[in-house]
């Protein structure tokens, strides 16, 4: 009798543990890696198509519009920051004002125009005059980097053509003196290899081919640079970037204007970052007066080390249609 | 003698009858499971510049029509929004989908008998939701319909955003309501496991 009340025993915590197995065996159906579709891609790299002044691998979403303003104040210190300027802020050295759209999640085409921000020092040799700059951009996304490191990096594309529409300078040696139309035109192609590295930290690098038609004696026409920038995302809405570009000129191009008392700086520029819902607000700190890179990378003549940095701010506001 | 030989016998049939009791009742219960890797999702939040709205049909879910036990799991990455922008918050900022890629609902209709034919029955189920990695326990109504071996499923209910500390900052202001409204559709097939 004994050994039959143990074996009822057994049989009985057995039936209970299949009971068991089998309630436990509906949450076992679905593994993990079946419901997720394979090689997500990493979103939210940058929260924006740019990081401060340079471009980040983001383009819009497909039918996105977005707004942007972007703005400098003058040099906060040195020969013409200080309290004589408010710390720059009599000065608006640049302005942005731009659209860009989402034909695509991939593809995003925008036009805009910057006040352009020619040099208002006296300067012997005017190499750098033109302003009232229209542009028209196009940014494609190659390539997108999945949360599996399957691709481990993204890679987007990135072009402009630049137009200046100011009157032509009657100076000879000023890269404003257009002789004909195609004398007005800077273009930029670009291609930005960016990897989110974590939640909060993404880099991007970028080589970039620079292309002015015309310039004052002693610049060059075809230009090479590098950009470097990164996000650290340091809570859910607000981040610190920062991106810089190293601009390749030729030796003896930078003796010649060193010659002429104007030395060349690489535009390096920290941001803070703000993401509200739609609306993406900065402000930066940057030794560029210029907004864009057509003009920031051949023309920085500010210095960090001098005091000769401005703040500013990029604003930008995106409506789905 | 004879007493010892027919004990070890017995002895070894009760060993092999729990064995076969146990294989068999695992097959019982596969043949009970309803399964559905499709399941529709929506959820809804009015706001007074946007709507904020999203659906899947990539969740899946099984029911076991034996024992009254129901399970939901929800990529939740699958959500599509109308705005790019909007769904790649909910994923970077609101959900965290990254840390908590997954919704669960483990849960049991309540009063389950198991029904002997086709029909249309309304249920209870009882159960724990996790969403955002924050379990809670939720009681809500919706039907069952069981027609040639197909059952369907579907309901409706709110979720408080506070209650699985799915937090919104005030910055990202997007209005949202506190409370958002789910819809559930889920056919099911019967596990195909023998």
């Amino acid at each position: 009798m004994h050994s039959f009340r143990t074996t009822s025993l057994i049989i009985g915590l057995l039936l209970a543990g299949a009971q068991l197995y089998a309630q436990q065996n509906l949450s076992n159906l679905f593994s993990d890696s079946t419901l997720n579709p394979p090689n997500q891609s990493a979103i939210g790299t940058f929260a924006s198509p740019y990081i401060v002044n340079a471009q980040s691998n983001e383009t819009l979403y497909k039918h996105s519009l977005t707004l942007y303003i972007a703005h400098r104040f003058d040099d906060i210190a040195g020969k013409y920051g200080g309290v004589k300027t408010l710390f720059g802020l009599d000065n608006a050295p640049d302005v942005k004002v731009g659209f860009q759209y989402g034909i695509s999640n991939r593809l995003t085409v925008g036009i805009g125009r910057y006040k352009g921000a020619p040099e208002v020092r006296y300067l012997k040799v005017p190499f750098n005059t033109i302003s009232e700059l229209w542009f028209g951009e196009i940014k494609y996304r190659l390539l997108q980097q999945t949360e599996n490191n399957h691709i481990p990096l993204a890679i987007t594309l990135y072009g402009n053509a630049l137009a200046s529409s100011r009157a032509v300078d009657s100076n000879p040696s000023s890269d404003a003196h257009f002789n004909n139309f195609s004398d007005r035109w800077s273009f930029m192609i670009q291609a930005i290899f960016a990897r989110k590295f974590s939640d909060k930290l993404s880099f991007a690098i970028i080589p970039i081919y620079l292309r002015r038609d015309y310039v004052a004696f002693g610049d060059e026409n075809n230009m090479y640079a590098l950009g470097i920038g990164g996000r650290w995302k340091f809570n859910r809405t607000m981040a610190i970037v920062a991106d810089g570009f190293i601009p390749f000129r030729s030796a003896t191009g930078r003796n010649y204007f060193k010659s002429n008392g104007i030395t060349f700086y690489a535009p390096i520029s920290v941001g803070w970052e703000i993401v509200t819902g739609g609306h993406v607000f900065h402000i930066d700190f940057t030794n560029a007066n210029a907004i864009s890179e057509n003009q920031m990378i051949p023309y920085t003549t500010r210095s960090w080390g001098k005091g000769e940095f401005r703040w500013g701010f990029n604003l930008s506001r995106t409506f789905t249609l | 003698m004879i007493k010892e030989v027919f004990g070890k016998w017995i002895k070894r049939l009760f060993l092999f009858l729990p064995g076969m009791i146990l294989i068999s009742s695992t097959f019982a219960q596969s043949n009970d499971t309803y399964i559905c890797k499709d399941v529709f999702i929506s959820f809804y939040s009015p706001a007074p510049i946007a709507d904020v709205a999203a659906q899947t049909d990539r969740a899946a879910s099984a029911i076991n029509m034996k024992t009254g036990d129901v399970y939901f799991k929800v990529p939740m990455r699958t959500f599509e929004f109308k705005r790019g922008l909007m769904q790649q918050h909910f994923n970077n900022d609101y959900l965290q989908t990254d840390k908590y890629p997954f919704a669960t609902f483990e849960g049991k209709i309540q009063n389950f008998t198991p029904p002997t034919g086709d029909g249309t029955f309304p249920v209870t189920v009882v159960g724990q939701m996790t969403i955002h990695g924050v379990s809670k326990a939720y009681t809500e109504q919706g039907t069952l319909e069981l027609k040639n071996s197909h059952l369907t499923a579907v309901t409706a209910f709110n979720i408080s955003l506070e209650d699985h500390h799915i937090e919104i900052p005030t910055i990202l202001n997007y209005h949202v309501a506190k409370v958002v409204a789910i819809k559930v559709k889920a056919t099911y097939t019967l596990s195909d496991k023998k």
